[in-house]
């Protein structure tokens, strides 16, 4: 029998000693064992439900992250719009006119210069004929 | 309660297939994973209490694992509950020098509980006894490192490299401990085995 052999055999021998003694374990070593035991199992029964709602948890956050952007995200564009109801274009345009008659270099002049003659043939102008309006008016200046 | 726990069967059924496996698994290394703490900490309830928080840990963290996995995690964290334990004990052994009263390390045993699982013939039992005492003498003397190496090998059957992954070392290092532990408990066993 060679060294390995006799190193074989006894290994064999320690583990069947070992796992006889481990066997002989008395009743109270085996009761808080299985206590220990059943307490594990109920933990990681209990911690894969929880796992499942935390993952549950998971999928629902990012969901309501994105559906709150998108609803800021609408609010800013919203915001930054112009304005398109008839009542908000009509103040446009009066604030538009507003602004070329204040730019506008020749109105201030009329003004101005009381050049009255420019607004009586204006109302001439004003209750003439459709038809004759242009032409009446231009010879009327002149 | 029992409506919590219905909950919970119903939220996730492979949680008690799961649940089964590992109740299987502990319950085929409870006993072996108890001696092996109970060498190293020579106190049956420091051991019982190294073993639970192994369970409970491995439970917690490491149950979605593969169960081919579980048995050197367990060991790994046996192990390191183990030295965690042997720290405490240094400490706590440094302060209660210095207390007269030290107090008693085992409780009082209960001769019904501590009564073996199994009875055997007496000339066996007895032989059993004396052939265990001369190891468990041996094994107790052996470096910690050895020790530990030797009964998840010869104990538990775990092959080098899971050895190696439960006590944190190199498949080298468990080889080197391996060979001195049986070296030195054939000197000291010879006649007895």
């Amino acid at each position: 029998m060679t060294s390995a052999d006799d190193t074989t055999l006894f290994e064999q021998r320690l583990r069947a000693l070992l796992e006889e003694h481990a066997q002989r374990a008395s009743g109270r070593i085996r009761s808080h064992l299985t206590q220990a035991r059943h307490a594990a199992v109920a933990q990681m029964i209990s911690g894969g439900a929880r796992g499942l709602a935390l993952r549950g948890r998971r999928l629902w956050v990012p969901a309501t992250g994105v559906v709150a952007a998108a609803a800021v995200l609408a609010l800013v564009v919203r915001l930054h719009q112009p304005q398109t109801t008839p009542a908000a274009a009509a103040a446009n345009a009066i604030a538009s006119g507003d602004l070329d008659l204040l730019t506008d270099h020749d109105g201030l002049t009329l003004v101005e210069g009381g050049d009255g003659e420019f607004y009586e043939w204006a109302v001439y102008e004003a209750q003439a004929e459709p038809g004759q309006g242009s032409g009446g008016a231009a010879g009327h200046a002149h | 309660m029992s409506a919590a726990r219905g909950d919970v069967d119903q939220l996730d059924p492979n949680a008690n297939l799961g649940g089964r496996a590992l109740g299987q698994f502990l319950a085929s290394v409870e006993l072996r994973a108890f001696k092996i703490a109970q060498a190293a900490l020579r106190h049956e309830d420091d051991a019982l209490d190294a073993v639970q928080d192994a369970m409970l840990q491995l439970a917690r963290a490491y149950a979605h694992r593969p169960a081919e996995e579980w048995r050197p995690l367990f060991y790994r964290i046996l192990e390191n509950r183990i030295r965690d334990m042997q720290r405490r004990r240094t400490v706590r052994d440094r302060v209660m020098s210095w207390w007269p009263f030290a107090p008693d390390g085992q409780e009082g045993a209960d001769p019904i509980a501590e009564a073996a699982a199994e009875e055997l013939p007496p000339a066996r039992r007895l032989e059993l006894d004396e052939a265990m005492s001369a190891l468990e003498r041996a094994v107790g003397e052996l470096p910690r490192r050895q020790q530990q190496v030797f009964l998840l090998r010869t104990l538990e059957g775990l092959d080098v490299a899971q050895t190696a992954r439960a006590m944190g070392c190199s498949e080298g290092s468990v080889k080197t401990h391996y060979f001195r532990a049986l070296r030195t408990l054939r000197a000291q066993l010879g006649e007895h085995l």
